[in-house]
């Protein structure tokens, strides 16, 4: 069985490597540059894993973690230098990331 | 004496007599005449004879004349009265008659003498006197100074009654201003017959003093002086005024002493200088009576870099009347260093540069000051830069990193595919990875602009759209990180002549000042738009606040003034952004129609060369 990822980022390029790089048969990858489609999707299919930018269009990445209720593992991604970890957040990676260490994250932590 | 030769005698009177001699009848015709008469009126013996007596006088004398006449007939014997009589060339004579009447004969034996000379003379002398005693205030005293005439004038002025004033002496109306001997003096001189003038201060009933100008004349009586005439003219206004002159003057004197202000004149053809005292005082020259400063030991008291400017200052407004002002250092012969503000311009006489005059300034405190704050400035400018920095430098770190990523994603991605991918897609992922750098060098060079910390002051010309999108490059990231609406109106092409990395900063304040005004709010949004009048541009920067209070709008702009807590700014922010705009000729001020916060900047349009 597949790891349903969730991926938001304003960024849409940053999506589409997101989506490019982590697709595959192990990892299913959903990505969202909008918040509210993906608070909705989230609260809907309960994804394993849930990836969220800090910095969004209208909300923070905060805001949004707290609208998503299921128990999915949700980690912070940021590239602030100084944004606190919130508890609603399993885990915090700063930008830039390496895309080999977010899969092996992936695989590691479920 | 034989009767004949008495005649004779009669006639002989008659005949050569200067007096106008005549006899009328009761029918009011001459009936002789001597030949003074003929002479004086110019007709013929005829013609006087031949002509009813009053035909000969002044239409407005007639009556009077024919009445005088008739008190003869009615029984007085004698008449003094003055008539006027046509001459045969049509002018008037004056004539003053002595007649009699012999009743038994009815015939009027009259003597006349001209008088219109005398009574010319005396009507003007009598209209002098009635413009006196009617314009001036007027007196006449006795002997002894006891007054016996006053006018309505002197009575107003005086504010004594008539009664009051005739038979009292001008003691009455004596003010005590004038030492005994003044008085002392006027009476030796008038009682020596000449006449006194001069200022004399009376005090009038009421209290007050009042000043006139007086002229005392003795008149003569058969070489004895009679009595005397004053002649009084109220020039308390003028003293007053010419008080008042005075005291201004004073006051001006003792105004240029407090604000250190002299003066100084230069006599362009002997290079003489005339100094006041204050200048004296400001160069520190000893003031040494009948010695007059030259031009060149003025030149001497500026130190050796400041000689040529002034000499050349001072030789340019000699030569074409060039007005200067300079700030200086003047070395002074107590070996101080000052500095002095002066200025010059020519003075014109028929076309010609006769003196330069000018003033000179002691500005030495104002200077160090003037230094002290420059320095300070400098050094706050650059601590705002740090802070205002240190604020970005989070929220730009965000800018850069995002790109970092799409950079280091697309080259894992690369390398993932490397063996399998095709031309168009490695081209399109470094055409991505490339766009990315783009991207943070654009961030990187707004930034090392920003904290170049030479600040000297450099004008350039630069559009104004180009400094508001490098601050809006610069603040973007936290407008983002607040989620903040950023609007921007810009008017093309919109020229200024500034120090650009100064101006943009004063717009990165401004928006980071919105910015944390409204991140609280739930409405956020900051609107930043140009727009032009003839000769500025103005910027306004609005934001959702609620607008600053009016008790606020100047200390607002004075150092260590914020509403933000200790640890969010350090309070220099719209000081410095004052300061600057001030250096710029351009003004900041807070819009009181605008129900928001909105801030205006009015930025002088670059001369159109």
């Amino acid at each position: 069985m597949s790891i349903n990822v969730v991926y938001i980022d304003d960024e849409e390029s940053l999506c589409q490597i997101f989506e490019e790089y982590l697709h595959s048969n192990e990892i299913n990858i959903t990505i969202f540059t909008d918040e509210e489609p993906a608070i909705e999707y989230c609260n809907k299919t309960k994804p394993d894993m849930i990836f969220i930018d800090y910095r969004l269009k209208k909300q923070t990445g905060v805001d949004v973690a707290k609208a998503i209720t299921c128990t999915s593992k949700k980690i912070l991604i940021t590239g602030e230098l100084d944004v606190a970890m919130d508890m609603c957040f399993d885990d915090k990676i700063e930008k830039p990331y390496r895309l080999a260490n977010i899969k092996s994250y992936i695989i590691e932590n479920n | 004496m034989p009767i004949n030769a008495k005649n004779n005698l009669y006639e002989q009177f008659f005949n050569l007599s200067i007096e106008m001699l005549c006899v009328v009848n009761v029918r009011g015709y001459l009936q002789t005449v001597n030949p003074s008469f003929i002479q004086t009126l110019g007709y013929s013996e005829e013609k006087l004879l031949s002509t009813p007596i009053l035909d000969f006088i002044h239409p407005d004398d007639v009556e009077t004349t024919a009445r005088e006449f008739k008190k003869l007939y009615l029984g007085q014997y004698a008449l003094f009265f003055e008539n006027r009589y046509r001459h045969k060339k049509g002018h008037y004579l004056i004539f003053s008659w002595n007649c009699y009447i012999d009743i038994k004969s009815e015939l009027i034996y009259a003597i006349a003498r001209e008088v219109t000379e005398q009574t010319r003379i005396r009507e003007q002398f009598q209209n002098l006197q009635d413009a006196l005693e009617q314009e001036t205030i007027y007196a006449e005293t006795d002997i002894r100074g006891v007054i016996t005439k006053v006018n309505d004038n002197f009575c107003d002025i005086s504010g004594y009654s008539r009664e009051d004033l005739i038979g009292s002496t001008h003691k009455l109306i004596n003010s005590g201003y004038h030492p005994t001997s003044f008085f002392s003096d006027i009476w030796k001189k008038i009682s020596a017959g000449k006449v006194w003038s001069g200022v004399i201060t009376n005090r009038s009933k009421a209290g007050g003093y009042y000043h006139v100008q007086s002229i005392l004349i003795p008149i003569f009586n058969k070489n004895k002086i009679s009595h005397y005439i004053a002649i009084r003219q109220d020039i308390t206004d003028k003293v007053k005024s010419e008080d008042d002159r005075l005291k201004a003057l004073r006051i001006l004197s003792e105004t240029s002493s407090a604000a250190k202000v002299g003066g100084w004149e230069l006599v362009v053809s002997t290079g003489e200088l005339s100094w006041t005292d204050e200048t004296f005082r400001i160069l520190e020259v000893d003031k040494v009576d009948g010695l007059t400063p030259f031009l060149e030991d003025g030149l001497q008291l500026f130190i050796t870099e400041d000689l040529p400017i002034i000499e050349e200052a001072v030789n340019r407004a000699v030569e074409f009347g060039e007005p200067y002002e300079l700030e200086l250092q003047a070395s002074t012969p107590k070996g101080n260093i000052k500095w002095v503000y002066t200025n010059g311009k020519a003075n014109y006489k028929d076309g010609k540069i006769v003196t330069i005059s000018g003033t000179i300034q002691d500005i030495h405190e104002r200077k160090l000051i003037e230094t002290k704050y420059n320095q300070e400035r400098q050094k706050s400018v650059v601590n705002a830069k740090f802070s205002a920095l240190g604020e970005l430098s989070a929220s730009i770190a965000h800018e850069i990193n995002n790109p970092l990523g799409v950079i280091s994603g697309y080259a894992e991605l690369l390398q993932l595919t490397s063996c399998k991918a095709s031309p168009e897609c490695i081209s399109e992922k470094s055409t991505a990875i490339l766009k990315s750098c783009d991207r943070i060098a654009h961030i990187v060079q707004s930034l090392k602009k920003f904290s170049r910390s030479d600040v000297k002051s450099k004008y350039t010309v630069c559009l104004l759209n180009d400094l508001i999108n490098e601050a809006i490059i610069l603040t973007r990231p936290k407008f983002k990180q607040h989620l903040i609406k950023l609007q921007c109106n810009h008017i093309e092409n919109s020229k200024i002549q500034c120090n650009e990395i100064e101006v943009e900063q004063v717009i990165v304040n401004l928006l980071n000042n919105a910015i944390d005004a409204v991140s609280e709010l739930p409405d956020k949004w900051v609107d930043i738009s140009v727009t032009e009048t003839k000769q500025h541009y103005n910027i306004s920067i609005t934001d959702a606040g609620s607008g600053i209070p009016l008790d606020k709008h100047i200390s607002i702009f004075e150092p260590f003034i914020t509403s933000k807590s200790a640890d969010e700014g350090t309070g220099l922010g719209l000081s410095i952004v004052k300061g600057i705009l001030d250096s710029h000729g351009a003004k900041v001020s807070i819009d009181n129609n605008n129900k928001n916060t909105c801030f205006i900047i009015n930025f002088p349009k670059m001369n159109k060369e």
